[in-house]
């Protein structure tokens, strides 16, 4: 293997092979572009239903209150936070003309955009360039909610995530947002699939299950009734063919977590101390928390102020993690609430599940550019390269991987559920680290990893060539021998 | 309010019982046990009315927990997860009780009843819970639960639904299935965010299949920003030109004013304004329904008794004219005969109806599913059945739901049609008996005839003591026994052939191409066997039905042809009686029969007192 170019190499080769041969048309520049799209950052769009708190979320991961957030329907243009040298905003309209850079200022910490009169419908996105280390490895693209009353909206977010068929989706993974799943959930997670690569589906999306903290309507267990219902979904088989996994997430409290203040801290103090009666009291309704008088020398506008900012849950659960005694200063608890909103575990889902597999994924959306070229303009040579694609497609042993990963996802191929649970780990479905693969711990030594990988080799070995093993089960062994070898390989 | 009140003016149930009591003890004091037993009909549907308020929602929005605190105790589980997984019955009972109602096994004959089985009640969580019951493996149609809560006494009967899980799903088409048998629909979504398309969607149809709708809108206690949100609520309903009111409730609060007796933390849970809604425009609305339709029976059988009190007084007063009168009884006694018979036009009508209306609904439900069939051969042509069947299956079976349900509407807006056909044939004939009677209000005998069978569908407040009447006759809910049906034919899974899926060479192109033709022809064969047995068990119970609704109307202008033609009899015999007596004797008998008369008189002015809309028509 070691002689063989990487993907992400042979793609680039063909991409620019291709770029010649369309030398002259306006493919040759499109084509250029994903060229240089490969090099950029993983690009991650969150989408979901309506209010399922996509823009939340991205102020959680970024770090910074950026995008807009209301009661009401808010974001309703696809918008990108990138990483910048400066603060930039620049609006891309819909028929192709030149982008143009428009001013913006910030509202309460949430840049607020001045379209200057366009009409959201000739807008085909915003793209704001932020100087933050959240952005640099990834790109997150804020999109319009699925099912909006609003049908543009909700046409715009599809048509976004879910382009027709000679076009490319803009984005490398998708991080799928829902309060429950429903029947527009899964719908909507089929179309965001598209047709040739159908086959490497599970690798691109993780669902969240988000607003976790409503799901225990503000019980300080909340977290953990969500966890459970995770696992549940991800126990079923229509949500494993769609995407990798499920994690809850309680937006507002990662949000508010990471961008804690020192004078919030000193309110949730000052009711953390208070008589128990008056507490709870407050803590009876959103109303009564906010106007019902009490000895807590907070002002209704300072209490509003606290409510909007971590929810009566967030509230609630600081105000229980102070008075326990559990933590201290502001950023203990601003690093307890970020650990509790179950942020920190997305974060380690995204390096592990996307950012490790950037280069699977990058090459996958750049040959799905190349494919819709081929098949929308045919030239001389596109035979030439549609054989290459397929060489590539076809012989490239990382998208066997994932060919297997959505096979054994999609119960086709048969097998016990030890063993499937044994192959995905394999291939990486929980972590891409050699340890995590072997179902080692992370002190595993080197030893024992080889010995472990000669064993499985061994094991796949005599399974593939088992006469009574189906036909499915031996071509998903050889997978696995290859993907143990080359973990083996790694290793020396 | 007490539940013996009613608003709109009429009489309350306890006042209507008590005239009928009396009519009952007049009408068996006169031998005419036939219209006693009508009463006594009457009294039943008087003192244990039902009214179904349907609880409906996308799942986890509180419906559960909103039952709960509205009947003040633990009935729903309540989970974080979703929870409720079969359709549930409260209605009221003195001590707890709880009914488990298991779908009949997959070789017994479609159409068979779900079979019944008493349960204590700390056990029906193990059967109507997501967690206890997945996928509902234990195959339960229904759950009736008996509970002593004071809401329900007055007849109430709060159904809780299983979230719908998405609108536009199976489920919820047979959610919009039930909605016409329904009373009241309440619509429960939480404070947590505004409406979406499919929510307000399924709005507008509920409006237009049940008359009395309203929204609870859930979870206030936890959403600081409830207040916009009601307001876009509002907004959107208006925009759509949906008037239903939206209520803003809080469980939690509730149950902690109750445990507190706090009033204040009472009113702001809104459950007072809730409770009022139910008790004013659900129970009250449709008691007095049900005290206009004993109200029409009562005057009915009082001007029957009348007649021939009327008969044979006119006989003694006037013996000269009583020979006139004999004669003219005589033909009225032929009349009614006639009626009663097979060939009157009534009965004709009756029986041709419903055989083409049979034919009709048939003929439509294989039109639809040939349709369908058609439809679906397409989308597995168009796709490979390995990708897109776990889409297909849903697509199919909504499909097929929304089918049902329109054949269904087509089934049900005929057979009221038909119905109403009927019922005007025989008031025409009728009233021509009741014309040479010589009674004072003929329309009265047959006034009640119309009111019971004039069926309003389409909203409207119109939906009459009929749809009362006619609802006991489909066993309940049929709807949700189609749904029973419709989840346990599982689709049988086309993707066996999977060889080459992990494979993206060319050399195995050929063989794809094999493969893909084998799963078409697989899928094309289960998703026809599905239309198959869906048209069969559909026709089945469509056959079922109109049956029940041909024999039920039958039934009922039988009884009535009868009554009348006793009626008549009995007028005929006491006016040739009259002729045949002695004159010392007629003046003796005189004065008892106009002081029965006048005692009956007494009555009906009574009666007419229970309903104020009636005293402008009486003229007498």
């Amino acid at each position: 293997m070691a002689e063989r170019q990487s993907l992400l190499g042979q793609v680039r080769d063909l991409l620019n092979t291709a770029a010649q041969a369309y030398a002259g048309s306006p493919h040759a520049t499109s084509l250029a572009a994903v060229v240089d799209r490969m090099d950029e950052p993983l690009r991650v769009a969150i989408a979901g239903k309506v209010k399922a708190g996509k823009s939340t979320l991205l102020n959680a991961l970024v770090g910074e209150e950026l995008a807009p957030t209301d009661a009401g329907e808010c974001t309703k243009i696809v918008t990108w936070y990138r990483d910048g040298i400066t603060y930039r905003v620049t609006l891309h309209p819909k028929d192709g003309s030149e982008p143009r850079q428009v001013p913006f200022s910030r509202d309460a910490g949430a840049i607020d955009v001045d379209l200057q009169d366009t009409p959201a419908d000739f807008i085909d996105r915003l793209v704001v360039e932020w100087p933050s280390s959240s952005l640099r490895s990834i790109t997150l693209i804020d999109t319009p909610g699925i099912a909006s009353l609003s049908v543009d909206v909700s046409a715009r977010a599809h048509a976004f995530l879910a382009p027709g068929e000679d076009q490319v989706t803009p984005a490398d993974a998708v991080l799928y947002l829902m309060r429950h799943l429903h029947t527009t959930d899964i719908s909507f997670l089929e179309t965001f699939h598209d047709q040739e690569f159908a086959q490497a589906t599970p690798v691109n999306a993780i669902a969240v299950l988000s607003r976790a903290d409503e799901v225990g309507v503000g019980r300080l267990d909340s977290m953990a009734s969500a966890a459970r219902i995770a696992t549940r979904y991800k126990a079923d088989a229509k949500v494993r063919r769609l995407c990798q996994t499920v994690v809850p997430v309680a937006g507002l409290l990662a949000q508010s977590g990471s961008t804690l203040r020192e004078a919030e801290f000193k309110a949730l103090s000052q009711i953390a101390t208070a008589p128990k009666d008056d507490a709870e009291r407050l803590f009876l309704s959103a109303d009564r928390f906010v106007q019902a008088p009490t000895s807590i020398a907070l002002t209704s506008m300072e209490r509003e102020h606290l409510l909007d900012r971590f929810g009566l849950f967030g509230v609630r659960l600081a105000a229980a993690l102070i008075r326990q005694g559990t933590v201290t200063t502001s950023t203990q608890l601003a690093n307890e609430l970020v650990l509790r909103s179950g942020l920190i575990e997305l974060k380690q889902l995204l390096l592990s599940q996307f950012a490790a597999r950037r280069d699977v994924l990058k090459a996958r959306s750049a040959l799905l550019a190349l494919e819709a070229v081929l098949h929308e303009s045919p030239i001389a040579a596109s035979p030439q390269l549609a054989s290459e694609l397929e060489r590539v497609t076809a012989g490239a042993h990382e998208f066997a991987e994932v060919r297997l990963l959505n096979a054994l996802r999609s119960g086709a191929v048969k097998a016990k559920p030890a063993e499937v649970e044994e192959m995905e780990r394999l291939l990486g479905s929980s972590g891409t680290a050699s340890w995590t693969r072997l179902g080692l711990e992370p002190t595993a030594s080197t030893g024992e990893l080889r010995t472990a990988l000669s064993n499985a080799i061994g094991r796949w070995q005599r399974r593939a060539e088992n006469p009574l093993s189906s036909r499915e089960i031996a071509d998903a062994s050889r997978v696995l021998i290859r993907t143990c070898e080359g973990l083996l390989v790694d290793l020396n | 309010m007490t539940d013996g009140e009613a608003t709109g003016g009429t009489a309350s149930r306890a006042e209507a019982a008590a005239v009928l009591d009396v009519a009952f003890q007049a009408a068996n004091a006169y031998q005419r046990t036939d219209l006693g037993e009508r009463l006594a009909g009457a009294r039943r549907r008087l003192d244990d009315p039902s009214f179904h308020v349907l609880v409906v929602g996308e799942f986890k929005q509180g419906k559960s927990s909103l039952i709960n605190a509205l009947l003040g105790m633990e009935v729903c589980p309540v989970d974080d997860d979703v929870a409720t997984a079969v359709p549930t019955l409260l209605r009221f009972s003195e001590a707890p009780t709880a009914t488990v109602y298991l779908q009949p096994p997959d070789d017994a004959p479609p159409g068979t009843d779900p079979t019944a089985q008493s349960v204590s009640v700390e056990d029906v969580q193990t059967y109507v819970t997501e967690a206890a019951n997945p996928a509902n493996e234990r195959r339960v149609h229904s759950v009736e639960i008996g509970v002593p809560a004071e809401l329900l006494r007055s007849g109430l009967v709060l159904v809780d639904t299983p979230g719908v899980g998405g609108l536009g799903s199976a489920h919820s088409t047979i959610t919009i299935g039930a909605l016409p048998m329904a009373d009241a629909v309440l619509f429960v979504s939480d404070a947590a965010q505004e409406y979406s398309g499919p929510e307000l969607e399924f709005l507008e149809t509920a409006r237009s299949l049940c008359p009395n709708v309203a929204c609870a809108m859930t979870k206030i206690d936890f959403y600081p920003a409830w207040r916009k949100i009601l307001e876009l609520d509002q907004g959107h309903l208006a925009d759509a030109g949906v008037w239903v009111p939206v209520l803003a409730v809080s469980s939690p609060l509730r149950v902690h004013a109750q445990t507190t007796s706090d009033a204040e933390v009472d009113a702001e849970s809104g459950f007072p304004a809730l409770v009022e809604h139910l008790q004013r425009d659900v129970v009250g609305r449709s008691e007095e329904l049900v005290v206009r339709s004993a109200v029409n029976d009562i005057l009915a059988v009082v001007t029957q008794l009348e007649t021939q009190f009327t008969a044979e007084r006119n006989a003694l007063a006037d013996p000269e004219g009583a020979g006139r009168l004999v004669l003219q009884l005589e033909s009225a006694k032929e009349q009614a005969d006639r009626l009663r018979s097979n060939a009157a036009r009534w009965q004709i009508t009756l029986n041709d109806g419903f055989a083409d209306l049979s034919t009709d609904v048939d003929h439509d439900l294989r039109n639809r599913l040939r349709q369908l069939t058609k439809d679906a051969d397409d989308a597995v042509d168009a796709n490979d059945p390995a990708e897109a069947w776990n889409e297909f299956e849903p697509w199919l079976e909504r499909q097929a739901a929304e089918q049902v349900v329109a054949n269904y509407r087509l089934l049900h807006v005929s057979a009221a049609e038909t119905a109403a056909r009927v019922s005007e044939l025989f008031a025409t004939d009728g009233h021509e008996i009741a014309t040479q009677l010589d009674i004072p209000n003929p329309g009265d005998v047959l006034r009640e005839v119309n009111a019971r069978v004039d069926v309003t569908l389409e909203g409207g407040d119109g939906i009459g003591a009929g749809m009362t009447a006619l609802r006991g006759s489909y066993g309940g809910m049929i709807m949700f026994g189609m749904l029973g049906q419709m989840v346990g034919l599982a689709l049988i899974n086309p993707v066996g052939m999977v060889a080459g899926l992990l494979f993206g060479g060319k050399a195995y192109r050929d063989e794809k191409n094999r493969a893909l033709a084998m799963r078409r022809s697989q899928a094309k064969n289960a998703h026809r066997k599905y239309t198959d047995e869906l048209a069969f068990a559909v026709a089945k119970e469509s056959r079922d039905t109109i049956r029940q609704l041909q024999r039920q109307l039958r039934d009922h202008f039988s009884t009535r042809a009868e009554e009348l033609h006793r009626s008549t009899a009995e007028a005929l015999l006491k006016a040739q009686e009259a002729v045949a007596t002695s004159e010392r004797k007629r003046v003796k008998r005189l004065p008892d029969v106009e002081a029965e008369l006048g005692r009956i008189q007494g009555l009906r002015a009574e009666v007419l007192a229970l309903d104020p809309s009636l005293t402008g028509g009486t003229g007498g």
